[in-house]
């Protein structure tokens, strides 16, 4: 058909809109190009590019290690199943002064432990699966991670305000995927 | 030689094309197919979307995870990938007027794509498969929903080559002769990344299937992410590539646009092939296992050379529409080229809002949530199906849509029924996408997860507090779906309804306003003048 | 010797095209703005 059939000769010198817009492209595509890297740089905000291959076995004997020496106190959660209600203890984990690795255990479906954490302290934040894939979504922050299992994605992270926040988990686990959450919280350095 | 086959071919009254017939008819089922699909999904899409607005909250939690991976296979593979299997065969043979090679093998492929599917469809529906259509490992689904995509991937592949025997044989046989046309380039472009990315899939999905089976100990899941976005990912250029094509052609078929410029068009089809198929790491900017560089170069050099194309495509398409329409008489001001649109034919008006959607929506927050430093405040939360609904469906199945309004009366010759309700079809479901993608989008900004059952976390231990704004915005989310649906809806019985009981249309009408809606326009006038 | 004015064939298109760009930048900004206000991350 006529219409769809390119002229015999089709390899043509642009009109003056269209070099115009090609630039615009080209200096788009260049200028987006540089800013990862530059930020990268300059930027205080990266996702980690720091994990290691790690068995849950091993990811777990950390978890509990550093759980065992820091833990400050215990919350008592409950939990609605249907009607019944089961209560539970999570740990809340502070770490000592001069301890930097936390560890933040994913398994389907809670993230352990709780924890406690300094206004503008630096930490690098540990985290693994036992199981199945699982997010780490830091909320209100709304920073988002993956975590695997097999893999230790390490979060270097200052917190820079106090309070309650919470994990969700934000990639599906299967059928308690949306039961899955845990807490962090910030406290100011005099608290 | 050809002369061999001439009594299978038909000349088509309306445009001239040379239609073979026994192509016509694979080209009606893989059609027909996609429309069913996309029935099957659309219905899935209102269930979840009616559960995702806390209001409502309509399903029970088991019933929603398996209807979303419902959705999204049937949505995303199987009404996309048939629809594509149909555009194929037409821009093969009747946009060259070629004979289809070998009509069995059409068909063999068709079967096995057809077995595929529905052996998938089966064993999500018994609730063997409650793994999303990313069926992350460590989650197991049934070995038979492994086993249905292959099959589904097996037939996709062998039409990829089918369709590059045709144009092979069109040149040979001298069907067709010169460059191809641009439509039929852009498909090729679309097939070349096709086979690419099947063979992606081929290496993700065979593993996982013996590992289902019992047959390998387990999958490592970095390595599984890897090779699913390498070909879900490369999967969108195709999808990329056919939706610029069909922008083209109804382009052409609507106005009478001719691309402005043969070389800067293809060139920018070549830079999808050049930059897509590795961009794949988006995905997995905030996974542990792959280096800066790494993910750098991947979005960057690479991803931002397919940005230039959709760029170029972006300009050279309305450009092509307002040279048109000017050379028509419509050259006041900056905009009467436009106003004076067909907007009255569906198939415009659909391609139009598809440009728009795509072009405002789609590709500014995929560039944008594609940066690994902002992808931090995006993964995984309701941004990004916010995201992909206005490029996959505002755009693509949008233009599908347009599309099929022309090929109702064109390639299967039938009058639409329900031409007024046709008319309004592309304005109900962009708006509705629309609406649905930006409270999707605002909810994600707040913080609100994807494929989450319950933002209220009523059965977790702790509740988290999202404002009222995030509620308001999954209210804006279910909203828009029920106004999409209709629109959905509309298409689905107008394709059907006129696929079946439409009355046939007799040959010998003309150029430029086949499918008889346009005629209120007042474009009509001018092009006869 | 210049070539004197060689004329836009689509310039509506090129509004068109310009407006969309300028929507581009204000998101992509925004983006980066609100990102750096964010915890810091490494
Ligand atoms: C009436 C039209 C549609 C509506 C109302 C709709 C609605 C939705 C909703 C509410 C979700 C769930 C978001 C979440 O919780 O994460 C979703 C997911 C999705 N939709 Fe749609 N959708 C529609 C059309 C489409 C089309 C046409 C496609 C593809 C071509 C599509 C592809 C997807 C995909 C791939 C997902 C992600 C599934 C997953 O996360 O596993 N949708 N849609
Ligand atoms: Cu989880
Ligand atoms: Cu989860």
């Amino acid at each position: 058909m006529s219409v769809f059939v390119p002229e015999k000769y089709w390899w043509k010198p642009l009109g003056p809109d269209e070099r115009l817009w090609l630039w615009v492209c080209v200096a788009t595509a260049v200028v987006l190009s540089l800013m990862m890297p530059l930020y990268n740089l300059l930027g205080h905000q990266n996702p980690s590019h720091e994990s290691y291959q790690i068995t849950p076995e091993k990811f777990n004997e950390l978890t509990e290690k550093f759980v065992s020496e820091n833990t400050v106190r215990e919350e008592i959660v409950k939990q609605k199943f249907g009607a019944t209600e089961i209560e539970k203890k999570i740990p809340v984990v502070r770490p000592a002064l001069g301890v930097k690795d936390v560890y933040l255990r994913a398994r389907a479906w809670e993230f352990y432990p709780i924890l406690e954490l300094e206004e503008g302290r630096e930490y690098r934040v540990h985290m693994s699966s036992m199981d199945y894939q699982h997010g780490f979504s830091l909320q209100p922050q709304n920073i988002n991670f993956q975590i695997l299992a097999g893999y230790d994605l390490v979060v270097t992270l200052v917190p820079r305000e106090s309070g309650e926040f919470y994990v969700i988990c934000n990639e599906y686990c299967a059928i308690g995927h949306h039961t899955m959450i845990g807490k962090i919280i910030v406290k100011n350095k005099e608290e | 030689m050809a002369s061999n086959y001439a009594s299978e071919f038909r000349t088509c009254g309306t445009t001239g094309l040379k239609v073979h017939l026994p192509a016509e008819r694979l080209f009606y089922v893989n059609a027909v197919t996609a429309v069913v699909a996309l029935l099957v999904g659309g219905i899935m899409a209102i269930l979840i979307a009616l559960t995702r607005w806390p209001a409502v909250h309509l399903l029970p939690a088991d019933l929603f995870y398996r209807f979303l991976t419902a959705h999204g296979l049937n949505m995303l593979v199987f009404w996309i990938v048939f629809f594509e299997m149909a555009g194929l065969l037409f821009a093969s043979t009747a946009v060259l007027g070629s004979r289809l090679p070998a009509p069995w093998f059409g068909w063999l492929n068709f079967c096995l794509m057809l077995v595929g599917a529905l052996i998938t469809n089966y064993m999500v529906f018994m609730g063997q498969a409650d793994v999303l259509f990313t069926s992350y490992p460590p989650l197991k689904a049934h070995p038979h929903y492994y086993l249905g995509i292959i099959l589904f991937a097996v037939g996709t592949l062998l039409a990829c080559f089918h369709f590059m025997a045709t144009l092979v044989i069109a040149k040979k046989e001298g069907y067709h002769k010169g460059s191809y046309p641009l439509f039929t380039f852009g498909i090729l472009i679309a097939v070349i990344l096709a086979i690419f990315t099947l063979l992606m899939g081929a290496a993700t999905y065979l593993p996982t299937w013996l590992w289902a089976m019992g047959l390998i100990d387990g999958i490592n899941p970095a390595m599984y992410r890897l090779g699913f976005w390498g070909f879900g990912h490369s999967a969108q250029q195709i999808n990329l590539a056919a939706m610029v094509s069909i922008w083209y052609l109804i382009g052409t078929l609507s106005v009478g646009a001719v691309p402005i410029n043969e070389k800067f068009s293809r060139g920018a089809f070549l830079l999808y092939l050049l930059g897509i198929n590795v961009a794949s790491v988006h995905h997995l900017l905030v996974d542990p296992g792959l280096s800066a560089t790494y993910r750098i170069f991947n979005t960057s050099y690479i991803l931002y050379a397919a940005t230039i194309g959709s760029m170029i495509h972006a300009f050279s398409i309305p450009a092509a529409i307002e040279v048109a329409q000017r050379a028509k008489g419509f050259t006041n001001g900056m905009f009467e080229w436009l106003t004076k649109a067909p907007w009255g034919n569906p198939a415009f008006a659909g391609m139009a809002l598809s440009i728009v959607i795509f072009g405002f929506g789609g590709g500014v927050t995929g560039v944008t949530q594609g940066v690994e430093q902002i992808n931090i405040m995006s993964h995984n939360t309701l941004r990004i199906p916010g995201h992909f609904h206005v490029t996959v469906v505002g755009g693509t199945t949008l233009a599908f849509m347009a599309l099929t309004f022309y090929v109702l009366p064109l390639v299967m010759r039938r009058e639409l029924i329900g031409k007024s309700f046709a008319k309004y079809q592309p304005w109900i479901f962009a708006i509705g996408i629309c609406i649905m993608s930006t409270g999707m989008s605002f909810a994600g900004i707040l913080g609100v997860p994807r494929r989450h059952y319950d933002v209220t976390f009523s059965s977790a231990i702790f509740q988290v507090p999202f404002s009222a704004t995030a509620t308001t915005m999954l209210g804006l989310l279910g909203l828009g779906a029920i106004i999409a649906f209709t629109g959905l809806l509309i298409f689905c019985l107008i394709a059907a309804l006129t696929a079946f009981f439409g009355k046939r249309i007799p040959p010998n009408m003309e150029l430029h306003h086949p499918p008889h809606i346009g005629e209120d326009s007042a474009s009509v006038a001018p092009a006869q003048a | 010797m210049k070539k004197e004015k060689e004329k836009f064939h689509a310039p509506g298109t090129v509004v068109l095209v310009f407006i969309w760009f300028i929507w581009f930048i204000i998101l992509y900004t925004t983006n980066w703005l609100a990102l750096s206000e964010n915890w810091f991350l490494r």
